[in-house]
């Protein structure tokens, strides 16, 4: 009878592990499926930031920018019919905030991949707003 | 270490970031997509390391001056 017990112990350990091990993969699996997300979001980025270096579209002082007061006042904003698929500042600091670095230190240079480009837009000389938005 | 000392630690972290956006720019000018963008990331990298050692150290030091330096770039697009 203590045998019998015991290998019904034992069988519900099995499953209970067996579980587990499915829940774990099956997380590993998800994270792998939103690294990867990422990932052709931020390869996207940087084929259409190469798309309009490549077509020779540079700065344009008669682009607009958003009004002062507003959350993002100051900054070029997409032209219509023109670059409105451009990334925009919040748009990338929103996603390499996704990739949640405090946890996941091994997406580091994913991070950098995705954010150098806030570094290349077009400023001022004298202007410190790329390097804090790099630093958001 | 006072906010004022602070303040410096931060303008000259910003100074030396902006020194190095100056030479990501020069790079792209002047090398192949593969080259230059090696260097972009490691420039990233190069900023993001000021970034952590000095801005983050001073802003926990002066929590204050984190929203200081956002208005200051918010109107002037600088730390002034």
């Amino acid at each position: 009878m203590t045998m019998r017990l015991s290998l019904y112990e034992q069988l519900d350990r099995d499953m209970l592990e067996a579980h587990t091990a499915r829940l774990a993969e099956e997380r590993r699996q998800r994270e792998l499926a939103e690294l990867r997300r990422e990932l052709v979001g931020a390869q996207l980025d940087l084929a259409i930031i190469d798309l309009k270096r490549n077509l020779g579209i540079k700065y344009d002082s008669n682009q607009p920018r958003v009004p002062a007061g507003q959350p993002e006042g100051g900054r070029w904003t997409a032209q219509p019919g023109r670059a409105a698929s451009e990334p925009t500042p919040a748009s990338i600091i929103a996603r390499a905030r996704r990739l949640n670095l405090a946890a996941r230190p091994d997406r580091y240079p994913m991070c950098l991949d995705l954010c150098y480009p806030l570094l290349e837009r077009y400023q001022p000389p004298w202007s410190d707003r790329n390097e804090n938005d790099f630093h958001r | 270490m006072d906010e004022n000392l602070a303040r410096h630690v931060v303008r000259t972290s910003f100074q030396v970031a902006r020194e190095l956006r100056g030479l990501l720019m020069l790079l792209k000018e002047h090398l192949g997509k593969d080259e230059y963008e090696a260097y972009a990331r490691k420039i990233a990298a190069a900023i993001d390391g000021v970034n952590v050692a000095l801005l983050e150290t001073a802003f926990s030091a002066h929590p204050g001056l984190k929203r200081e330096v956002d208005a200051s770039i918010e109107k002037y697009d600088r730390f002034l």
